[in-house]
């Protein structure tokens, strides 16, 4: 595939990228602030990077742009000490992301919204050490625990949990696709930059 | 070569959707090794017109264009933006870097180019030579003051060695001191005989150097002058003309501050080093602001004046209780005013307007003021409607405050400290880049908060406001009060 | 300049951080695996001390190395659930926290010029070089507009508990939004007008290559995982 992005374009994926993190870390602040915001966290942040995200999909129109994001946002997710997952998840799903978008034109409701839901499930991989590399993790303690103290431990991370967070990241993709465009309106349009 | 730098024949060009200011009509023929300058009130299209000739149009706005552009006789929609010859030097310093180190960004250009290292290395030296950088060499981009960004971004442009510069109010956010030395450099550009086309608002510093001055006004040349003809205007005859005083005129105050008694500032000590980051060891070298002992008069406005670096700013950010430093007390009438005290008391608007501005519309900007008014002020707290009239903003009520002009955004900003009901405001080079009649704006909105009892410091080193709003003069030289 | 001498190449600054995760998350506790980390952990202690950063250095080795230990001594003594806890917290402080610190080492540490530099010496395509450029230019400036539109906040008293969480939000992400895509713009013009639109192979004049800081830091890394896998 060949890809026709000129300068402008590249520019423009850095900018929203640097953006994307900056929105994440903002909330990682509320998180702090607020208590219970440390529960729903796979719910708010694509909630609130969906400002962002809306915002770079009236930049983009040919393919590659959102791919070059998510793979950049997957780096340096990595480059924060957070687990390589993201990463991973990312050289998957942001192509993925990028044809639904384009199928849509990068304009259609819902490709946005599924594009979206889509490109925010990279984020799982933050907490995929918590549930996949547990065995590993309980196997290399095993050889100094008992079972029973094993067992508390994975009562205290069960499985469905990490379904939960997959649904609670889709959920807060729709709810942050129309967010941002909400504040595409209320915003964007009218201060001149959309 | 070309008997015409840059030919323009019945252009006409608009935007469209994006926000930008239209031309219409333009004849223009610039001779090679001509020093032109633009002017005339922002919105004007003085700008369009810089990006007419450095390519940006059509290459980043597209827009409506007809007519004939002809750039050293080739058509720029017709050739890639790096071929054009063309050098471009833009208002807003921070944001012209794409590198991080001051050696780098002045041969970013030339790299880009594909030259010889051994090239890019004599032109880089060959700029910071002739434009007497040497001890920029190798800094953070963020270490720099306004003044020395400005300077690194024409020698980058000057690596290029292109025969015709571009610069789009340059000078905008610059002092006295770094006006004189850009100057210097737009003069040796004139004396290599290159063309150079300046958009500016104050012509003041550009007076030996301009043969010919354009006066734009709603997207039409309005006026031309020849240099000869431009130098002889007195003032009157510019402000006519819808220009600044353009010939540099000494700080003098307006008119004398009442006597409403004084806030006292004494025994300050407060710390400020420049910022540093990305990869560069940065000088760190310490500054102070040191004041034993100041009066600033109530109800009346103080200009803050001084180079750039003088620590205005910092000043400023401690009036505004920004600042924890213990050393130091404002007293009203013999009580002090504590920290916490200094923040629900003073407005601090600060250099970038844009930060401070949240809302949706201006009219909501200015109830979400009102809805969080200090309420203990016992100044009288007016309504949205009488404060945005007293402003001149009544026609912008429904407008985003992010999308109006430098000068209206800073309209709006008072009338925010107006609303808030705060006794001090304390404002940050509140005209820079502003032309007459928005300098004249702000300047009137200064006055009247005064007249209204509010006590109002303002930061700038924009003679004009001085001569327009303020009561009282302070001066700061290397952070210590100057005489 | 002896700051010189402790920066890294910016490739060797890419590999560490990206080794330097990989070990966290997958070395264990005991034995060479623990060693490992321990090598790892220094590694961006030494690099910020060698760059002037003594105090974010030591604070950073004092954090670390004490989560370590605790991680440890949890899983030792007979705590219970409670124990897990605790490990798992300092676990995850230990694990997480030199990543962290080797990316804000990085982010002081490298040039945008070298960066540039470096990556097109290893032939990736513009569209990889360009957008990582333009992240590592804009950081700073992002934290600076975040911090502009945070003062701002506090002289209008926009605290969150006077306004609630959704409009602290608003006018926390809007301002900072809009001023960066500003800036983005404006860096694009002035970048477009100096020739970055064009195709084809650059000459960048920022030193790059081994030296002897990126000798001793692949040194430090194969020595830590050299002692992962035999031990």
């Amino acid at each position: 595939m060949k890809l026709n992005l000129n300068t402008k374009d590249l520019i423009n994926v850095g900018v929203f990228t640097v953006l994307y993190i900056a929105v994440v870390a903002v909330c990682g602040q509320l998180g702090a602030l607020v208590p219970i915001g440390q529960v729903l966290g796979p719910f708010y942040i694509p909630a609130l990077a969906g400002i962002v995200f809306m915002l770079f999909l009236t930049r983009v129109t040919k393919p590659g742009m959102v791919t070059i994001m998510g793979v950049l946002v997957g780096l340096l997710v990595l480059a924060t000490g957070q687990a390589y997952w993201v990463l991973v998840l990312a050289v998957i799903l942001a192509p993925l992301a990028d044809l639904i978008l384009s199928l849509g034109g990068y304009k259609r409701w819902i490709n946005t919204v599924l594009g979206y839901i889509v490109f925010s499930q990279m984020l799982i991989g933050t907490v995929i050490p918590l549930f996949f590399a547990r065995d590993a993790y309980l196997a290399r303690l095993g050889e100094r625990k008992d079972a029973a103290w094993i067992q508390s431990m994975i009562e205290l991370t069960p499985n469905w949990m990490f379904a939960v967070m997959i649904g609670e990241l889709a959920v807060g993709a729709v709810v942050g696709a129309y967010v941002g465009r909400a504040l595409l309106k209320k915003h964007f349009e009218r201060a001149g930059i959309a | 070569m070309p008997d015409s730098a840059v030919r323009l024949d019945a252009v006409t060009f608009s935007y469209g959707a994006a926000a930008g200011d239209s031309l219409s009509d333009l004849e223009l023929d610039l001779r090679p090794g001509e020093f032109v300058a633009l002017t005339g009130p922002s919105g004007s299209g003085k700008t369009t017109l810089t990006r007419l000739i450095n390519g940006l149009i059509p290459h980043y706005y597209e827009g409506v264009l007809s007519g004939k552009v002809l750039v050293n006789g080739v058509d720029p929609s017709s050739h890639a933006l790096w071929r054009l010859p063309v050098g471009s030097v833009f208002q807003n310093p921070r944001a012209q870097f794409f590198t991080t180190d001051t050696t780098s960004e002045i041969a970013f250009g030339a790299e880009n180019l594909g030259l010889e290292a051994a090239e890019i290395l004599r032109r880089v030296d060959a700029a910071i030579e002739s434009m007497g950088l040497e001890e920029l060499r190798d800094r953070s981009v963020f270490a720099l003051s306004g003044g020395e960004k400005q300077r690194v971004a024409c020698a980058s442009v000057a690596a290029v060695r292109p025969p015709i510069y571009v610069l789009d109010e340059p000078s905008a956010n610059l002092d006295l001191e770094s006006t004189q030395q850009l100057r210097a450099i737009m003069a040796t550009w004139k004396a290599s005989g290159a063309t150079v086309v300046v958009a500016e608002h104050r012509l003041g510093y550009l007076r030996d150097l301009v043969d010919r001055v354009l006066i734009f006004a709603d997207g039409r040349l309005r006026q031309e002058l020849g240099g000869t003809d431009f130098r002889r205007l007195d003032e009157g005859q510019l402000r006519r003309l819808g220009l600044r005083c353009a010939w540099g005129r000494p700080l003098a105050v307006a008119s004398q501050a009442p006597d409403r008694g004084y806030l006292e500032v004494s025994g300050l000590r407060c710390g400020y080093r420049r910022v540093g980051g990305s990869g560069l060891a940065t000088p760190r070298r310490r500054d102070v602001v040191g004041i034993d002992q100041l009066r600033i008069p109530k109800g009346a406005v103080t200009a803050l004046v001084g180079a750039n670096g003088a620590g205005k700013t910092t000043f400023a950010a401690w009036l505004g209780g920004l600042r924890r430093d213990r050393r130091g007390t404002l007293s009203d009438g013999g009580r002090v005013w504590k920290r916490s005290e200094r923040r629900r008391r003073v407005f601090l608007v600060s250099q970038d307007v844009n930060h401070q501005l949240f809302t949706e519309a201006v009219s909501t900007e200015i109830e979400l003021a009102l809805r969080l008014a200090s309420p203990d002020s016992g100044l009288p707290a007016p309504d949205a409607a009488a404060i945005m009239n007293q402003l001149d903003i009544s026609d912008l009520a429904g407008r985003h405050p992010l999308s109006l002009s430098a000068g209206q955004k800073q309209r709006v900003v008072v009338a925010a400290a107006l609303a808030s009901g705060r006794e001090v405001v304390v404002l940050d080079e509140p005209t820079a880049g502003l032309d007459l009649g928005h300098m004249t704006a702000v300047a009137k909105a200064l006055r009247d908060l005064a007249d209204g009892g509010r006590t109002v410091v303002v930061a700038t080193h924009d003679a004009d406001l001085v001569a327009a709003c303020a009561d009282n003069i302070v001066r700061l030289d290397h952070g210590s009060l100057a005489n | 300049m002896t700051r010189e001498l402790f920066r890294l190449d910016p490739r060797t600054t890419l590999l560490v951080v990206a080794v330097l995760n990989v070990v966290m998350f997958s070395a264990g506790f005991a034995g060479g695996a623990g060693w490992a980390r321990l090598v790892f952990m220094a590694i961006p202690a030494v690099l910020a001390a060698g760059l002037g950063r003594w105090i974010a250095a030591i604070g950073y080795l004092t954090a670390v190395c004490a989560a370590y230990v605790l991680e440890l001594w949890a899983l030792d003594s007979s705590l219970g659930g409670a124990g897990v806890i605790v490990a798992g917290v300092a676990g995850l402080v230990s694990r997480l926290a030199p990543g962290v610190f080797m990316a804000y080492v990085a982010v002081i540490s490298v040039r945008v010029s070298e960066l540039m530099a470096g990556l097109e010496a290893l032939r990736l395509p513009r569209f990889v070089v360009i957008p990582a450029a333009v992240v590592l230019r804009l950081l700073p400036t992002v934290r600076e507009e975040s911090r502009g539109v945070q003062a701002a906040m506090g002289v209008r008293g926009l605290s969150l508990g006077r306004v609630g969480p959704l409009p602290w939000l608003e006018y926390r992400i809007i301002p900072l939004i809009v001023s960066t895509v500003r800036c983005g713009e404006e860096l694009s013009q002035a970048a477009l007008t100096r020739g970055l639109g064009r195709h084809g192979q650059a000459n960048r004049i920022a030193r790059i290559g081994l030296r002897p800081a990126d000798v001793l830091a692949l040194a430090a890394m194969a020595a830590g995982i050299g002692v992962w896998v035999a031990g």
